[in-house]
């Protein structure tokens, strides 16, 4: 055990460098895939309504006149369908981009935020399809962890104000006594239950307030991320 | 005889706890809530012995969910289990008519007051 972690140690794992994560990526993925879409529309639009040369089947030998008011109405049936498509395109890039990609960035703001121990970012409750499952469990995720906190923060407790009141027994007021091991192992155990309420204290609570003395509910409780 | 509790508590974890400290004394858990709002309407639907109460909790806290349940049943029983400062608040507690308040991290305390009940 000990010779796998030196070998750790000396030779530490290469961590690949990974590429910055932008927020935002699959809102402009979409946004890409529909100027595509329209571009390419328009062009091939416009290429066909104007007189490019194209000339279709069965016009060879009417009248100019004829031609030329099949011309016009073909050049606007193809114009209307060029606006039809973009616009089909522009409704299914909004209701993506509103029901899968802004879910998504909350939820990976939230992930984010939770990450760095700020339990109070929680998500709305009317997010979409399965991303509101997700949603869901993060916040029941955020919930669980907080009731994990306040425990180890009220047993601590409990066990620092015991630790004192022995110690005040075996040492009353600080004074050298037989027990000087013991007192030095009091004082180690409390020094790392305090270790732990630091690490408590760290996090900011979903709707509790941890001050000196109680656990009070947090007014500036939850804010979810709209 | 064990009791019919409805247990409202937002944590999942905690509902299980509790519900394992219940069961094991031989009480019949018949429902669980995660809010307020759910608490009143399971209230209704299920009219359990005695309800356990969580404080705070997203939407309807538990001290609203208690007035409510409370106004449409008098005879409501209802014990607040919270890891909330008991000095802060087991007055309004009392106020709002519960028969208990305890500190949840301490849950096998409330099988003695379930019985005193």
């Amino acid at each position: 055990m000990t010779n796998a972690l030196n070998h750790n140690k000396a030779n530490p794992p290469r961590v690949a460098d990974a590429p910055p994560r932008k927020a935002g990526y699959l809102r402009h993925l979409f946004l890409r895939c529909f100027l595509m879409i329209a571009l390419v529309t328009m062009a091939v639009g416009i290429g066909l309504a104007m007189d490019s040369g194209i000339i279709p089947d069965g016009f060879d030998g009417m009248t100019n006149v004829g031609a030329a008011g099949l011309y016009d109405t073909l050049r606007w049936r193809i114009a209307l369908g060029a606006v039809m498509i973009i616009s089909v395109a522009g409704g299914i890039f909004l209701f993506l981009n509103r029901r899968i990609a802004n879910p998504l960035e909350k939820t990976a703001e939230a992930t984010g935020h939770l990450a760095e121990g700020n339990l109070g970012a929680t998500l709305p409750g009317h997010l979409p399809y399965e991303i509101g499952r997700i949603g869901d469990s993060i916040n029941g995720l955020s919930v669980n962890f907080q009731e994990t906190l306040i425990l180890v923060w009220n047993q601590t407790e409990n066990a620092i104000a015991r630790i004192q009141r022995t110690t005040e027994k075996i040492s009353p007021n600080g004074q050298a006594c037989s027990s000087e091991d013991m007192v030095a192992d009091l004082h180690a155990v409390r020094q790392d239950l305090e270790t732990m309420q630091m690490m408590v204290r760290t996090f900011d609570l979903y709707d509790v307030a941890i001050t000196d003395n109680d656990t009070l509910a947090a007014k500036k409780a939850v804010k979810p991320l709209n | 005889m064990g009791k019919s509790i409805l247990i409202v508590d937002d944590s999942s974890i905690m509902r299980k706890m509790i519900k394992e400290t219940l069961k094991s004394a031989g009480h019949d858990v018949i429902g669980e809530a995660k809010n307020g709002d759910d608490a009143v309407a399971l209230y209704k639907t299920l009219k359990p012995d005695l309800v356990t109460m969580d404080i705070t909790m997203r939407g309807m806290d538990g001290f609203e969910a208690a007035r409510q349940i409370l106004g449409d049943d008098r005879e409501a029983c209802i014990i607040f289990l919270s890891n909330l400062d008991e000095r802060q608040y087991s007055q309004e507690a009392k106020q709002i008519g519960a028969k208990g308040y305890l500190n949840k991290h301490r849950s096998k305390e409330i099988l003695t007051l379930i019985d005193q009940v």
